[in-house]
C-alpha cells in the first residue's frame, strides 16, 4: 500500500517538472512572445499567423519529439540495464544507438536522393528510417550479445568492452558513410549524428510514435520478468519461465525503440543509464514500478536539456546530445565509482 | 516519503519562481516590438496583390515585390552582401559572432545561429522578404524556412558565382554595380591569363585546404580552383584532374604531386582537433622537399581562410592574391 503511494506520488511529481519543464521550452525562445501570446494560440484566441508557426511548427513538434525520445530512452534503457544485470548498461554506450544510426546514415545515402524526386518521397523515407535503424539496432545487439558470452553465461565485463568497441566500430562505420554523402545529406547528416531534434517537424512525430507506443505496452506487460531475471539464471528456468526467448523479445523490443529514436534525433546516450537509476532509487526495485518512472524521467531529461541546448547560446543551438552527455558523464563515472566501493 | 513530497514541492516552487521571472522579461521584451511588427505585417497585406517573380538558375520563385529585409542564411550570400554593399538583416555566425573577415561590411546584421541550424525563430522575428539559404540545406531545414517566407537555395556550386550575384543585384536593385564587378573580373583574369600561361607553362599550382588536420583537394570546378585553371589557365595536375569530391592528400601524396606553387588555406575554427597542424605540415620534411617549398613558393592563408571559395567576393579577392602571388 505504502509503496503504491510512493509510487503515485512519484509519478504526480515527474508529472508536474514535466509539465515545468514544457513551460519553459513553449514560452522562451529566439521570437519574443508573451505568455499571453502563448496561451492565446495555443487556446486558438484571435490566431496570429507568426505566432502558429512559433508554436504549432517550431516549438511544440521539438517538445513532442523530445518526450517521445525521452520515454523510448528511459524505457530501453530499464531494459537492458534488467536483462544484462548491470547497472551501467546503456543503449547508446553498448553502442545500439551507434548500431541503429549507422544503418540509418547508409539508409540517406542509398535512398535520399532517389526519394526525392518521387512526390512526397521524403515522407515515405522517413517513415522508414526507423525500420531500417532497426536492422542496424538489432545487428549490434546480436553482436554484443554474442561477443559478451563465456562460458554459457553473460560475463559483465566483457559486455562493457564489446560495447564500447561496437560502439566505436559503428560509429567510424557511420562517419565514413557520410563522407560519401552529397552535401544536402551530408549537412542533415552531420546535425543529426550528434544527436540533436533542432530538425523536429511532425511527420518525424508519426514516424516514431507507433513504435513507441506500441513496444512501450509490449515491454510493459513482459517487464515483470525483468525481476525474475534479477536472480541466477537456473532459479528463474526452474520458474518455468524460457529465459532465452523471453530476453530476446525484451532486447528486440527495445532496440525497436531505440531505433526510432535514434532515426529522429541520432545518438542520445546517457538518458537510458540515468532514466533507470533514478527510477530505482525511487520506487525500488520492481520493474512494474520502475519502467513507468523511468520513461517519465527519461522524459522530463530531455525536455529540459532541449531548452537549455536552445537557449545557452541563443540564437546559436546545442546539439542536445551534447548537454545530455554534459549531464550524463559525471553521473556515469558516479555510478562507477559507486558500484565498485 | 515526507522528504519525497518536501523535495517535490521546493523544486515545484523553485520552478515556478523562476517562470515568474522569465515571464516579465517576455512581457517587458514583447511590449515595445508589438507595434512594430502590426505596422510592417499591414503592408505585408496590401502588397501580396504586388508580388514578384524571380527566376534563379532555372527556378522560379514568389516574393514580395519591394525586397527590404533580406536574411542571408549561407556564407555565400553573405560573402556577396558585402562586396555589393547589401546590408541583410540578418546572417549567420560562427562562434556567435559575424564571422570576423565579414564584420566590417555586414556589421548591423542581427545573428541568426550557425550555418548548420539556422534558428527558425530568430529568422521569423527579422520579418524576412527573401531567406538566402544554401543548395547545401537538407530537406527538414529548407522546408522550416519557406514556412517563415520564400527561401532561395543560393548555390554553393563555383561556377554559379555569376548567376547569384546578378540575383542579389536584381533583389537589391543594384545590378550595374554587378555587372561592372564581372566586367572587371574578367578583364583582368583575361590579361593575366596571357602572362600566366606563358610563365607558370609546365608549372603545377595547388590549392590546399587543411580541414580537421588532414591537406584535402578539390576538383577542378570545385572551391577556389576554377579561378586557377580555368580563368587563369594554369594546367590542371594529374591529381586534381582525377579527384570527385573534397578529398584527402596523404604526405606521400603530395610528394608525388611535387607542387612548383602552393596556396595553403587553414581556418582554426575547422581545425579545432589539430590547432597546430599548419606548423606542423610547414615543418615537415616531405613538405619542406617540395619544390614550392625550396623555391618560396607556400602562400599560406593568401585570402581569408574562411572564404568560400565560389563567390564573387572570394574571386576577386583570390584573383588579386594569385596574380600578385604567381607573377613576381
Amino acid at each position: 500500500m505504502l509503496r503504491t503511494n510512493r509510487f503515485l506520488l512519484t509519478l504526480f511529481v515527474i508529472f508536474l517538472l514535466t509539465f515545468g519543464a514544457f513551460y519553459l521550452h513553449i514560452t522562451n525562445g529566439s521570437f519574443d512572445m508573451s505568455i499571453w501570446d502563448v496561451i492565446k494560440t495555443l487556446l486558438r484566441i484571435d490566431p496570429n499567423p507568426k505566432h502558429d508557426l512559433v508554436i504549432f511548427e517550431f516549438r511544440l513538434p521539438r517538445i513532442v519529439i523530445a518526450m517521445l525520445v525521452g520515454i523510448g530512452l528511459g524505457i530501453a534503457g530499464t531494459v537492458m540495464q534488467g536483462v544484462t544485470r548491470n547497472g551501467l548498461a546503456d543503449p547508446g554506450i553498448l553502442g545500439i544507438n551507434a548500431g541503429a544510426g549507422a544503418s540509418i546514415v547508409l539508409f540517406l545515402l542509398l535512398f535520399q536522393m532517389k526519394a526525392k524526386h518521387i512526390t512526397d518521397g521524403s515522407w515515405t523515407s522517413t517513415m522508414m528510417m526507423p525500420l531500417f535503424g532497426f536492422v542496424g539496432g538489432a545487428l549490434a545487439a546480436a553482436l554484443i550479445l554474442i561477443f559478451s558470452r563465456k562460458n554459457g553465461r553473460m560475463d559483465m565485463q566483457r559486455l562493457i568492452l564489446t560495447g564500447i568497441s561496437i560502439n566505436s566500430g559503428f560509429g567510424a562505420l557511420s562517419m565514413y558513410i557520410s563522407l560519401k554523402m552529397n552535401p544536402q545529406d551530408f549537412e542533415m547528416a552531420a546535425v543529426w549524428m550528434v544527436g540533436s531534434i533542432y530538425n523536429a517537424n511532425w511527420i518525424f512525430v508519426l514516424s516514431m510514435l507507433p513504435w513507441i507506443v506500441i513496444l512501450s505496452v509490449i515491454i510493459y506487460r513482459k517487464s515483470h520478468l525483468l525481476d525474475y531475471f534479477q536472480l541466477e539464471e537456473g532459479t528463474v528456468t526452474s520458474l518455468g519461465i524460457s529465459v532465452e526467448k523471453e530476453k530476446i523479445i525484451l532486447i528486440l523490443c527495445s532496440v525497436g525503440l531505440i531505433s526510432a529514436c535514434v532515426s529522429v534525433s541520432g545518438s542520445i546516450g546517457f538518458i537510458g543509464l540515468m532514466a533507470p537509476h533514478i527510477a530505482r532509487s525511487l520506487v525500488g526495485l520492481r520493474h512494474r514500478l520502475i519502467m513507468p518512472v523511468s520513461a517519465g524521467v527519461g522524459m522530463f531529461l530531455l525536455i529540459i536539456s532541449d531548452y537549455i541546448s536552445k537557449t545557452v547560446f541563443e540564437p546559436s543551438e546545442l546539439p542536445v546530445g551534447i548537454v545530455v552527455s554534459i549531464i550524463g558523464i559525471p553521473y556515469f563515472l558516479y555510478l562507477l565509482v559507486k558500484s565498485k566501493a | 516519503m515526507k522528504r519525497l513530497f518536501i523535495a517535490g514541492t521546493t523544486v515545484l516552487l523553485a520552478m515556478s519562481l523562476a517562470a515568474c521571472g522569465s515571464d516579465n522579461k517576455n512581457e517587458a521584451n514583447v511590449a515595445p516590438t508589438e507595434p512594430a511588427t502590426v505596422a510592417v505585417d499591414k503592408p505585408a497585406v496590401e502588397t501580396t496583390s504586388s508580388e514578384q517573380t524571380i527566376t534563379y538558375l532555372g527556378k522560379d520563385y514568389t516574393l514580395p515585390a519591394q525586397v527590404n529585409n533580406i536574411v542571408a542564411a549561407s556564407l555565400e550570400s553573405m560573402e556577396d552582401a558585402a562586396i555589393l554593399g547589401v546590408k541583410p538583416v540578418g546572417v549567420l555566425s560562427i562562434a556567435n559572432a559575424i564571422p570576423t573577415y565579414l564584420e566590417k561590411e555586414l556589421a548591423g546584421a542581427a545573428l541568426i545561429g550557425d550555418k548548420f541550424a539556422p534558428n527558425n525563430e530568430a529568422i521569423l522575428g527579422l520579418n524576412p522578404d527573401v531567406i538566402l539559404g544554401s543548395s547545401k540545406f537538407g530537406d527538414e531545414v529548407a522546408g522550416a524556412l519557406n514556412k517563415i517566407q520564400t527561401m532561395i537555395p543560393y548555390s554553393h556550386i563555383s561556377t554559379n558565382w555569376k548567376d547569384n550575384l546578378n540575383l542579389l543585384a536584381q533583389l537589391t536593385g543594384k545590378e550595374a554595380q554587378a555587372s561592372t564587378i564581372i566586367a572587371d573580373y574578367d578583364t583582368k583574369a583575361a590579361e593575366a591569363k596571357l602572362k600566366i600561361s606563358e610563365s607558370l607553362k609546365d608549372k603545377k599550382v595547388v590549392i590546399l585546404r587543411i580541414r580537421e588536420g588532414s591537406i584535402c583537394v578539390y576538383p577542378a570546378g570545385v572551391y577556389l580552383n576554377p579561378i586557377l585553371y580555368d580563368d587563369l589557365g594554369v594546367t590542371i595536375p594529374d591529381v586534381i584532374a582525377k579527384t570527385e569530391a573534397q578529398a584527402e592528400l596523404s604526405l606521400e601524396g603530395l610528394a608525388d604531386l611535387n607542387p612548383d606553387y602552393i596556396f595553403l588555406q587553414f581556418e582554426t575554427s575547422e581545425n579545432t582537433d589539430a590547432p597546430k597542424a599548419l606548423e606542423k605540415l610547414l615543418d615537415n620534411a616531405i613538405f619542406k622537399s617540395t619544390e614550392a617549398a625550396k623555391n618560396n613558393h607556400v602562400f599560406v592563408n593568401a585570402i581569408d581562410p574562411l572564404a568560400q571559395g565560389g563567390t564573387a567576393w572570394s574571386k576577386v579577392k583570390f584573383l588579386d592574391a594569385a596574380i600578385e602571388n604567381l607573377l613576381k
